[in-house]
């Protein structure tokens, strides 16, 4: 491996990386296509729950929050997990982060921007949305500041603003290396603009490490509460499902196992689509696939103990709400048993080195992980609801075409907006990988002289 | 009239060289040069005349602030629309600790990396016109700011470090 990147010149890095930027295969154009035809059914979807109201989503007494809020949950946990993975890879110093960071930060970029519709959406009448916000108004209102639902919100903005912060300063010697390299024309006038007169001095380059190095260390504790906060949504209220002391941890390794199965699923066709099997090498994947089983021990390890802290707490409300999320009696069981095989058992085959080596089958393992992270929030956020203290508070919850289909933007939005990405922007950090081969030649230099 | 003094640039293709030819001017108590490159030259920290960087000092103390503000915020808010939520008084400054927290690193984050394009001088300018292009594609480049007479032995000792071209400009 070593030898592969050393031995490439830098530029070959930049041409090989920069091709992506050439003009998009038919393939490309159909993918843009059906992004485009999800967006279009969302559209409509939300359509007809503006003009028709809330009803039209299946959403009644006793289920107020249902599908997209589910929907918020899964994209914040896919934003979460991108400056976080990102961030942490960077203070460990682990040399394959240089390869799979940018993706981790478009990931956050586009994650957050999804998930932030979606309580917007939920609102009902959307056109007052920011009356949520702190400004001074006629009507007295003003968050309350005691409320996890506020703290949700700075959270988010908190965690979004230091995500375009890390990833905008990541892209500045990119783009201005796109700058030196496009044709004279409008593209080279905004790279101009955007590279911020980037030249490549040590003054820049001694800014850079320092506020980079300040945001990493600022983005791995903002990446753990915004997820600690959206658990907090949850666990603050006292229905049995939901009160429980546990979830933020949960949240928060769940977020990580569902980033790590995303930039998975998304560098798998990257690697093949834009021939970069040279940058992203197969061992990369096998360490990623090894996070994924750990994530999935951590998380098998809460299924348990959240049934078994059921058990304990002699609770005879919460007992009897285990029994009917797990067992076969539920409505829901079905899902929750579906979410155990998909969290906790698929990454287990990743042990074996035959399957963990094989990207076809990653490729597959990672979609399957991610659906059972969604089934995992749909199930957290509507058995308790549908299960009260009360038989009188029992209901059944059966999602309806509109919230499908918004469900079906989302991912239309996410998988567009990355798609646009990559034909503007390098999708690998091109100055890290240059670092990177530069690294691997020095040690070639020092095996061959002797030194180090 | 002021004289501006001459300016010598050596360009290298290989990082070794580089870093030898910064040295070379370490050596000889040169202390006025610019480095450039199209990787993080943190590597050569030791080598340049000037390291430090405020910036961490300026995310400490908007962090500070930050912290500061967003609790005061919650505690003037309470105080002007008490509203008792689940039998709390309307100031309970536990709950309090996430806006706060929220606020320490918002604060900390943004002004870390205001404070480092504005002391990095990156800001919505174009690059000089005698910007090297091979600095952000291919090539390290070491730029020394000559006295007088200085400038035939600066060449010398940055062509024997293994720069590929050195010229002045």
């Amino acid at each position: 491996m070593v030898k592969k990147l050393a031995n490439k010149k830098f530029e070959d890095i930049d041409n090989q990386i920069l091709r992506s930027f050439s003009f998009p295969s038919f393939f490309y154009i159909m993918l843009i296509a059906l992004c485009n035809l999800l967006v279009l059914g969302g559209l409509i979807g939300f359509g007809v729950q503006w003009a028709l109201g809330m009803g039209t989503n299946g959403l009644n007494i006793p289920v107020g929050w249902a599908m997209h809020i589910a929907n918020y949950v899964f994209w914040i946990a896919v934003a979460m997990s991108g400056t976080f993975i990102s961030a942490m890879l960077f203070l460990f110093r682990t040399d394959w982060r240089s390869v799979i960071n940018r993706v981790a930060e478009t990931m956050t970029i586009f994650g957050i921007a999804v998930a932030g519709l979606f309580p917007i959406i939920h609102l009902g009448r959307n056109w007052v949305f920011f009356w949520v916000l702190p400004y001074p108004n006629w009507r007295h209102l003003w968050p309350n500041f005691k409320s996890p639902l506020v703290w949700d919100v700075l959270a988010i903005i908190t965690y979004f603003t230091i995500s375009v912060l890390i990833f905008y300063l990541g892209l500045l010697p990119d783009i201005a290396a796109i700058r030196d390299k496009v044709p004279k024309g409008w593209r080279k006038s905004a790279y101009k603009l955007l590279s911020l007169g980037w030249t490549g001095r040590y003054e820049q380059w001694r800014e850079y490490t320092r506020a980079y190095l300040v945001l990493a260390v600022l983005g791995m504790p903002i990446a753990m509460s915004v997820h600690s906060v959206v658990a907090f949504d949850f666990s603050m209220s006292l229905l049995p499902g939901w009160h429980s002391t546990f979830y933020a941890p949960y949240f928060v390794a769940g977020a990580i196992n569902s980033g790590l199965a995303t930039i998975v699923s998304l560098l798998i066709p990257l690697r093949k689509t834009l021939h970069l099997e040279k940058i992203f090498l197969p061992r990369y994947f096998q360490q990623m696939a090894m996070l994924m089983v750990l994530m999935g021990w951590i998380l098998g390890y809460y299924y348990g103990e959240e049934s078994f802290m059921d058990w304990y707490s002699g609770n005879i409300f919460i007992r009897q709400f285990s029994v009917y999320r797990g067992m076969g009696s539920g409505y829901y069981s079905s899902i929750f048993w579906i979410t155990i095989v998909c969290v906790v058992f698929v990454p287990m085959t990743f042990l074996f080195k035959k399957l963990r080596t094989n990207l076809r089958y990653l490729f597959v393992a990672a979609i399957f992980v991610n659906l059972g992270m969604w089934l995992e929030r749909y199930m957290l956020v509507i058995t308790p609801l549908t299960h009260g203290y009360l038989p009188t508070q029992w209901g059944i919850y059966v999602p309806h075409a509109p919230e499908s289909l918004i469900t079906g933007m989302a991912i239309g939005m996410f998988l567009g907006l990355f798609l646009i990405f990559i034909k503007i922007f390098p999708s690998v950090a091109v100055n890290d990988v240059k670092k990177l081969a530069q690294e691997h030649l020095e040690v070639q230099h020092e095996d061959r002289t002797g030194q180090g | 009239m002021r004289i501006e003094p001459d300016r010598v640039r050596a360009r290298y293709d290989d990082f070794n060289n580089f870093r030898r030819g910064l040295l070379a001017l370490k050596h000889a108590h040169i202390h006025s040069y610019h480095a450039f490159g199209p990787t993080n030259l943190v590597d050569v920290d030791e080598l340049m005349p000037v390291r430090f960087s405020p910036v961490r000092g300026f995310a400490i103390f908007a962090g500070f602030i930050g912290l500061v503000m967003f609790w005061v915020m919650c505690i003037t808010t309470s105080d002007i629309y008490s509203l008792v939520v689940g039998g709390k008084p309307p100031i309970s400054n536990v709950p309090f600790v996430i806006p706060a927290y929220e606020g320490t690193i918002l604060s900390a984050a943004v002004i870390g990396f205001a404070v480092a394009l504005v002391i990095a001088a990156i800001g919505f300018h174009q690059p000089p016109a005698d910007y090297d292009p091979h600095f952000s594609e291919d090539s390290y480049g070491v730029e020394v700011l000559c006295r007088l007479g200085e400038r035939t032995h600066i060449m010398d000792l940055l062509r024997n470090t293994g720069a590929v071209e050195v010229h002045e400009v």
